[in-house]
């Protein structure tokens, strides 16, 4: 049959595999052409792997042996690249990484091989995850494929496009504040953040280790849930991993009670972007959710908390990189000399400020004022969260205050930048799970994203209100 | 109020970051971390924290045990770094004789 990637998803092309209807070479092939053609326009793939169709015909070979397949058995993939494959170049978008080849498997990495998924590509992305737009790769920015002069969103902006755009099945990516659920909202695709702890980071290049999680992104929330089951589970190798089983959780029970923290959403959302926000509101209301507005007293402080927690973890976390172990070297007078021009030449503009930013709020005189003062609001607003559910199952924002911006808009002004993240980090900081489904576009055709936050440990609930929340 | 940030204050910390930064970008950033650092200040006013816990996360070790063979990732792992000799990672002298 002819393989038509707008149509497909890894579910639909599951079934197909298993019916012989194409093979996963045939599949792989589609994709991999597909890729190619479109990669010049979008710069979405920092590398097509040759080798994708060489796993492609092992799957194809297995299944004709009778084996039993894994859940993602043929299904072509995309990787962020700062996710560790053994041998390939693992860059994170960064000079200073631009010739590292990953020396292991990362553990999702070792996961998805086990399911049986196609690695066809590392995926282009914001230098080190730092940036909101895809703009910060030190290899061009990514385009959005619904309007080619506007950005992608970040930092996984790579992965997005790639779903988005039909490069792949599935992909994955990381979210420390809005990574995953911004761009796929940007670019019409599902894409969730898991609770923190649920996936492990063994392989993830570190860059707010109190925050970090992979995620997936799929068409479909179903395709998404699929995805998610493959990569979740606790990893010997990261121990901030946890066992289900030891989290207390609510009896299981179909969610019925969304909460609204009306005052945080009032002011600065683009009006189109609350019209779809609340369509998608009554669309839960109509299919019996009961609606309640919630407050959450200290959520607004969400956003600066981050700003100064995640650069001081940036400052510690990019610190290995010293040009002695692995990646550029710039050779200096001396050992000093050999740091301070290596990560001055390796590093880009936002991962140096962030890195500076981190070093002031950690420096001595000013660490308590900032960053023990973010600890400790950090555990404020997570408990106002757990306050909340005690009454709702879950909780409702926009994905994004606006709709995708125009390449170059925000670039000169960080801070603007910055207030992007406004309503993915309160997920991030209080370490819930929390995802992006499509919610129809602007007049002008651009996607806008419906963000849904559960409890901790929760991800049944949150998949269960996203399939009701869909919008196709 | 904008929170003042200098060019002595920039200087400093990157030197304590190790990172060489042209004179351009010294002034770039001056500009940058004085604007996020007013916009961040918003939390030294708040006063509801008093007594908070800030230290709530937890060490989680593993059992020294089960090392892998030693040698077995020395030589992929020293293919990535810049400079070796043998099985060593070259560096710059930091000792120097009197």
């Amino acid at each position: 049959m002819i393989i038509d990637p707008t149509t497909l998803t890894a579910h639909t092309a599951h079934k197909h595999l298993i019916s012989g209807d194409f093979s996963a070479r045939e599949l792989t092939e589609t994709y991999v052409s597909r890729a190619r053609q479109h990669n010049g326009e979008l710069n979405v793939y920092l590398e097509i792997f040759d080798d994708a169709l060489t796993a492609a015909d092992k799957i194809d070979a297995r299944r004709a042996r009778g084996e039993a397949l894994g859940p993602l058995a043929g299904i072509p993939i995309a990787v962020k690249d700062n996710i560790l494959i053994k041998g390939k170049i693992a860059s994170s978008a960064s000079k200073i990484l631009e010739n590292y080849h990953a020396t292991y498997d990362a553990t999702v990495i070792e996961k998805l091989t086990h399911a049986g998924a196609i690695i066809i590509g590392r995926t282009n992305m914001d230098e080190f995850a730092m940036g909101g737009s895809t703009e910060n790769s030190a290899f061009g920015p990514t385009k959005n494929p619904h309007d080619t002069t506007r950005v992608a969103g970040g930092s996984s902006g790579g992965s997005a496009v790639a779903v988005a755009d039909h490069l792949a099945l599935l992909a994955i990516g990381s979210d420390t504040g809005g990574s995953i659920r911004q761009p796929a909202a940007f670019c019409g695709v599902v894409g969730m953040k898991p609770s923190y702890g649920r996936v492990s980071r063994s392989g993830l290049m570190a860059m707010a280790s109190s925050l970090d999680q992979i995620g997936p992104f799929g068409k479909t929330v179903e395709d998404t849930e699929l995805l998610y089951r493959v990569l979740s589970g606790p990893d010997a190798r990261d121990a901030t991993t946890v066992d289900p089983t030891r989290v207390t959780m609510v009896a299981p029970r179909s969610p019925k009670t969304i909460g609204i923290p009306r005052a945080f959403i009032e002011k600065g959302v683009d009006p189109e972007i609350m019209k779809a926000f609340e369509n998608t509101v009554v669309q839960l209301k109509n299919k019996g959710y009961t609606i309640v507005d919630i407050a959450l007293p200290n959520i607004h402080h969400a956003l600066a908390v981050y700003y100064v927690l995640m650069p001081a973890e940036v400052s510690s976390n990019l610190a290995r990189f010293d040009g002695v172990r692995y990646g550029l070297h710039v050779d200096g007078e001396d050992l000093l000399g050999d740091y301070v021009q290596t990560r001055g030449r390796g590093f880009g503009r936002e991962v140096k400020r962030r890195i500076m930013l981190g070093t002031y709020v950690l420096s001595a005189g000013y660490y308590d004022a900032y960053y023990g003062k973010a600890c400790a609001i950090r555990r404020v607003i997570r408990k106002d969260f757990e306050d909340a559910f005690a009454h709702v199952d879950a909780i409702v924002l926009p994905a994004t205050p606006s709709p995708a911006f125009a390449l170059g808009e925000k670039t000169s002004d960080p801070l603007q930048m910055y207030l992007e993240d406004v309503f993915t980090v309160p997920a991030s900081i209080a370490e819930l799970p929390a995802i992006s489904v499509p919610a129809g576009k602007t007049t002008t055709g651009l996607p806008i994203g419906f963000q849904i936050i559960a409890p901790y440990f929760a991800e049944n609930i949150l998949f269960s209100i996203a399939k009701d929340a869909y919008v196709s | 109020m904008q929170k003042g940030i200098s060019h002595t204050d920039i200087v400093r910390l990157a030197d304590l970051a190790r990172i060489e930064l042209s004179s351009d970008e010294m002034a770039t950033l001056e500009h940058d971390l004085g604007s996020i650092l007013t916009y961040v200040s918003e939390l030294s006013s708040l006063t509801n924290i008093e007594g908070i816990d800030r230290t709530y996360t937890s060490n989680t070790f593993r059992a020294d045990e089960q090392p892998h063979e030693s040698g077995v990732h020395s030589a992929a792992l020293l293919a990535e770094a810049p400079k070796t000799n043998r099985e060593y990672v070259v560096v710059k002298q930091i000792i120097t004789k009197r």
